[in-house]
């Protein structure tokens, strides 16, 4: 597309002053009636241009990968019997036990954010902790068990992702981008440069649209030699050319491959040839690579991967990955296939790094090709915990008090009685969630000239903050007010008379799991006594049925996670613990995930 | 950097009024849905404020919640046949789009809207893939495989517009 023509006659298109004259109109007058409203962007954080530099910024690239992995919300974490209702779709003054909503903005002088107080807060702590849903959902399922002899022991979830790739730690190094057109000469020189010197493939499955299963085949980095490899328009050209040559050479001409090695040599001569199977860039920001598309029919796929390997055992299987030996500067592949149900076959995953040594897996035979493996399952191991170290130290140091804020709201009831609600706060931000804590909280009755102080109790929906209101000031009789599970309710309630703080909000959905459905998540996090953030993640199925997996994990205020635990179907499957720890020294005795992840932190401010 | 101002709504409209017109036409390509879905998007933002961080988290949010209507307006078409339409399109004919702009918007508004919404934020807006898919809640290689299904359908609708008109 001409993406110029398509700019200028756009902008042709403006409000008239018709429009812009009724619009100011009504959104002048005063909101008529509070509606439910779903759309919700929690933060864009617009890309600043690319920079080859940052292609080999795994944090980064780990950000990207595991920022794609969603999670949304989990309905059952909430205790069975005890409602939850938001403030959504409530008026103002309603009935006698008032919650009253009261946004930041009504008001425009009494409610407000400390500006003095008020940090350029990042919101990229959620990497991290997208990053740990990632983990407690797809690569917990392989458990470093020996590092010294590289062993993982591999765990089969129902909750695996249908994008492989995004998922696996290996691609956190996919640094991927899709630049423009006019890049392609800037992008062409970094092909001679040692920053160009890694690059890895991947299978990777899009959505399944109609006949086709949509392939991307991409490389990180334009190669070494660059003779392989030449950006070209005319994409579907292309892939068509793509599809044409994998096919016809694993297809034609060729006796059935009957081993694996077999199959690692239709591969290696196909993708890795001296020829071009196809190139081209794809347009974007950020992150690059080259990506090359493939679009397989459903019917040929089964064709072809029944050729390659007993399709029945596969059937059997559900799954089956092959690690495919690679050739010069690149160490491996991976072909990660799986059948949805009898017909359709998807093809997960091809990388260049081999990551199980399991039974289950078809390593390649000679010694070279398990050497080559061995070394970058280490590299990947490296690569991994690095990683998790530097996203967490550069992530954690923007986790911070965001500032005060005080709200004062006066509505009536149904019965005109006139109440004013005021209160005083901090407000929290981690992971994207806001949390305000409530200092101070008053509110007062005026009703036939005489103004009364009352009780009350506020919370914060992550746009409101509600107030409530009952007789005894204790616990309210609206069910909002006890929907939050106790753990999360602020442990200073009993401190202060405003005593309800604790929220949850919805981050982001999770993928569609292999088998179907949206899979979701839900994260708390809230304080404890010694101001440690506890965070908790959790899945659930597509039946609403109780949480599939659980990661609770504890950061102590010096940036330290002192606890964690992973549960799956009720079933502790991973628990650290450290009671006494000193900052950046984790006790010896911890298991090796936690010396990787419990690490010094820039120390947050609250 | 909290956005605080007394009416939220008002100051995303003045801000960002012709960005949702824009986006919301290039779902729906005729003005008049074009305006409707926007005032819809704006008038659910009075209704119901939202707390925004700066005016790009404003953008997005607005972005958002265009496209989603937009789809649901795709939806309401599909299901009357676009008969109401016949009346629209006098605000375009009295716009000169440019060379091929008309056919351009007109391809683009005729792609489903997954397709037309990832083509607007990523060629009008300028987001990047990973922005584009923080917005409407896809995850990158989606984004990516969705731009590129996009662009393939539309090069496919613009020629055979071409050879029509040949």
């Amino acid at each position: 597309m001409k993406n110029n023509n398509y700019k200028k006659a756009l902008e042709k298109i403006e409000c008239s002053e018709e429009f812009r004259g009724k619009m100011t109109e009504q959104l002048s007058r005063p909101a008529a009636v509070k509606s439910e409203y779903s759309d919700s962007v929690s933060t864009v954080e617009r890309a600043k241009k690319p920079s080859i530099l940052r292609y080999a910024a795994f944090s980064t690239a780990a950000c990207l990968a595991f920022a794609a992995v969603g999670v949304g919300i989990y309905q059952n974490m909430k205790p069975s019997g005890e409602e939850l209702t938001s403030s959504v779709g409530t008026t103002a003054g309603s009935d006698d036990n008032t919650h009253a909503i009261a946004t930041y903005e009504t008001t425009s002088n009494a409610n407000k954010v400390d500006s003095a107080e008020n940090i350029d807060f990042s919101r990229n702590i959620n990497n991290i902790l997208n990053n740990l849903i990632a983990d407690a959902f797809e690569l917990g399922d392989y458990v470093l068990e020996d590092a010294s002899e590289m062993k993982y022991k591999r765990y089969t979830g129902t909750c695996r992702t249908e994008d492989f790739a995004s998922v696996m730690p290996m691609f956190t190094s996919l640094n991927y981008r899709h630049p423009g057109d006019e890049e392609l000469d800037a992008l062409l020189k970094v092909a001679e440069s040692d920053e160009a010197k890694d690059h890895y493939y991947e299978f990777t499955d899009h959505e399944l649209d109609g006949a086709d299963i949509n392939v991307i085949f991409r490389k990180n980095l334009i190669s070494i030699n660059g003779k392989n490899f030449v950006p070209a328009d005319g994409e579907s050209e292309y892939f068509n050319a793509a599809w044409e040559k994998l096919n016809s050479a694993i297809t034609t001409d060729r006796a059935t491959p009957s081993t694996a090695q077999e199959m690692i040599d239709v591969t290696i001569d196909t993708l890795n040839g001296s020829d071009p199977v196809v190139a081209t860039y794809w347009e974007g920001g950020g992150q690059f690579d080259r990506a090359y598309g493939f679009e397989f029919d459903k019917a040929k796929m089964v064709e072809i991967i029944s050729k390659l390997r007993n399709v029945k055992e596969w059937r059997r299987a559900k799954e089956s990955e092959i690690p495919v030996l690679g050739q010069g500067d690149v160490s491996a592949y991976i072909l990660h296939i799986a059948y949805e149900d009898d017909s359709d076959v998807r093809v997960l995953a091809v990388t260049s790094i081999g990551i199980n040594n399991s039974n289950d897996y078809h390593v390649p035979a000679d010694e070279a090709g398990k050497a080559i493996i061995k070394e970058v399952r280490q590299e990947l191991d490296k690569l991994r915990y690095t990683s998790m170290e530097k996203l967490i130290e550069n992530e954690m140091k923007d986790v911070r008090v965001q500032g005060n804020i005080s709200i004062k709201e006066t509505v009536k009831d149904k019965n005109g009685v006139e109440k004013t609600y005021d209160m005083t706060g901090k407000l929290y931000v981690i992971g994207g969630i806001e949390m305000i804590r409530c200092v101070t909280a008053e509110g007062t009755v005026t009703a036939n000239g005489e103004t009364k102080p009352v009780k009350i109790k506020c919370g914060y929906d992550g746009a409101n903050v509600v107030f409530y209101e009952n007789a005894d000031g204790d616990v309210p009789t609206d069910s909002m007010a006890v929907a939050v599970p106790d753990r999360f309710v602020s442990p200073r309630k009993d401190s202060f008379v405003g005593n309800y703080s604790g929220y949850y909000e919805e981050i982001c959905e999770m993928r569609k799991s292999i088998n179907a459905g949206e899979t979701s998540a839900q994260i708390y996090v809230t304080f404890d006594d010694n101001d440690n953030a506890i965070v908790m993640m959790s899945t659930e199925g597509t039946s609403g049925s109780a949480a599939e997996k659980v990661i609770e994990f504890t950061i102590t205020k010096t940036g330290l996670i002192t606890e964690y635990k992973k549960t799956e179907n009720g079933k502790v499957m991973t628990e650290f613990k450290i009671n006494s720890i000193e900052a950046g020294k984790p006790d010896k005795n911890s298991p090796e995930f936690l010396k990787e992840i419990g690490i010094k932190f820039p120390e947050p401010t609250w | 950097m909290n956005i605080t101002t007394h009416n939220i709504a008002l100051y995303a409209f003045e801000k960002f009024g012709n960005t949702v017109l824009r986006a919301a036409y290039s779902h729906a390509g005729n003005m008049t849905e074009a305006e409707d879905i926007t005032q819809d998007v704006f008038l659910k933002l009075h209704e119901d404020p939202v707390e925004f961080n700066d005016d790009e988290h404003m953008k997005a949010w607005l972005l958002r919640a265009v496209i989603n209507r937009c789809r649901n307006y795709h939806k309401s078409i599909r299901a009357r046949g676009r008969v109401e339409l016949e009346d629209s399109g006098l605000y375009e004919q009295t716009v000169d789009f440019g060379d091929g702009g008309r056919e351009l918007l007109e391809a683009v508004s005729s792609l489903p809207p997954k397709y037309s919404s990832v083509m607007h934020l990523y060629y009008y807006e300028g987001y990047t893939i990973k922005e584009i898919g923080q917005i409407i809640g896809k995850n990158e290689n989606t984004v990516s495989s969705l731009l590129q299904r996009a662009r393939k359908k539309l090069r496919v609708t613009l020629e055979e517009e071409d050879s029509y008109e040949k």
